[in-house]
């Protein structure tokens, strides 16, 4: 039975999806069944991440591949906020954007809100913006296990752009950055002295920082910490792809300084076109993440045998 | 007689044999290549499948 609401939006009662449903439905971006299809992935039943593996297997790439973005900062930092004014000023490019945050789960009863869409409201009411919350399950890193397969499915449903929100993270909790091409990290001025740019960890590993919340008093606060953060980084190591890491500031409040990271990660995005750098980084990322399927399946069967 | 408990621990024991050892090392390179996704590759290789 279908029941119509409006022209735009039709009920379906739920029913158990095949693999032809989650293929046609991936491959025309259709929200409600990619939406699923991570859901199946978070399962803890085998057949269903069987299921989705196998459509993932089936479909074909899509030809423009995704810019994938990482954004990772400590709790209170301004993400969501920074990401809906950021996806608002892409998707009024006409640049299709899917948004997957991690939200923490509680360690006593294993619950997350998963409200970052509550909290990006204006942006999920875009025609060109997906956006998926998942629980982090207690996985450390800032990243789930099942982020990699998500971005893939994002990717084959053909979005331009994928911002991965992850938990507010501390300095060591770097996993992120396996899933993605562009890694940016969010700091609040006056949160720690200079020490904390030449700190290691999560630090070298980004590939652009933006100083947010540079609006009213704090932007003179913003300014000052921008050029400590510049000149800490010239101590990290060089990366592997010859990309130096630049420093900006934004308020996500004011819609200042977004337009300029952009045009940060499209610079990047040229640089590393020069030298094909993000396919052989992505082809490293299979590999590990193969690793980590394979440590997952042996676990996972090994607890279904003996607890 | 090895209990029924501990004898899917020791089939565990396939992945450190050579011959297995070879098989992943002949998957990491088709994932390098990208031929095979990771999914597909580690599930072949707890399938035992070629």
């Amino acid at each position: 039975m279908i029941k119509k609401f409006n022209e735009n939006y039709i009920y379906q009662p739920k029913k158990d999806l095949n693999i032809s449903d989650l293929v046609n439905g991936i491959s025309k971006a259709n929200p409600a069944i990619l939406s699923k299809a991570i859901t199946l992935l978070e399962s803890k039943r085998k057949e269903d991440k069987a299921l989705v593996y196998s459509a993932l297997s089936k479909l074909p790439l899509s030809e423009n591949k995704s810019f994938r973005i990482g954004i990772t900062g400590s709790p209170g930092v301004g993400k969501s906020t920074f990401i809906e004014t950021f996806g608002k000023h892409l998707s009024s490019m006409g640049i299709s954007v899917a948004v997957l945050t991690i939200d923490p789960s509680s360690k006593i009863n294993g619950g997350s809100i998963l409200g970052d869409k509550t909290r990006m409201e204006e942006l999920s009411r875009e025609s060109n913006v997906f956006i998926r919350p998942s629980p982090s399950k207690g996985e450390l890193g800032g990243v789930t296990e099942q982020s990699y397969e998500s971005i893939l499915l994002c990717e084959k449903a053909g979005f331009d752009v994928i911002l991965i929100e992850t938990v507010g993270v501390g300095q060591s909790e770097t996993h992120v950055k396996h899933v993605v091409d562009f890694f940016l990290l969010l700091i609040l001025a006056g949160a720690g002295d200079e020490l904390q740019g030449i700190k290691r960890g999560i630090m070298e590993l980004a590939d652009g920082i933006a100083i947010t919340k540079s609006d009213g008093d704090n932007e003179k606060n913003a300014k000052i910490a921008k050029n400590s953060y510049q000149n800490a980084i010239h101590l990290l190591p060089a990366k592997n792809n010859n990309w130096i890491t630049e420093v900006k500031t934004c308020s996500s409040i004011e819609n200042k300084g977004i337009a300029e990271i952009w045009k940060l990660l499209e610079k990047f995005q040229n640089h590393c076109s020069e030298n094909n750098w993000i396919n052989n980084n992505r082809s490293k990322q299979d590999v590990f993440w193969f690793h980590q399927k394979l440590n997952q399946f042996l676990i996972e069967d090994f607890l279904s045998k003996n607890m | 007689m090895v209990s029924p408990k501990i004898k899917p621990v020791l089939n565990r024991r396939l992945f450190i044999q050579e011959h297995v050892k070879e098989k992943v090392k002949k998957m990491e390179e088709s994932v390098k290549k990208r031929n095979l996704d990771p999914f597909t590759a580690a599930t072949k290789i707890f399938n035992n499948e070629s």
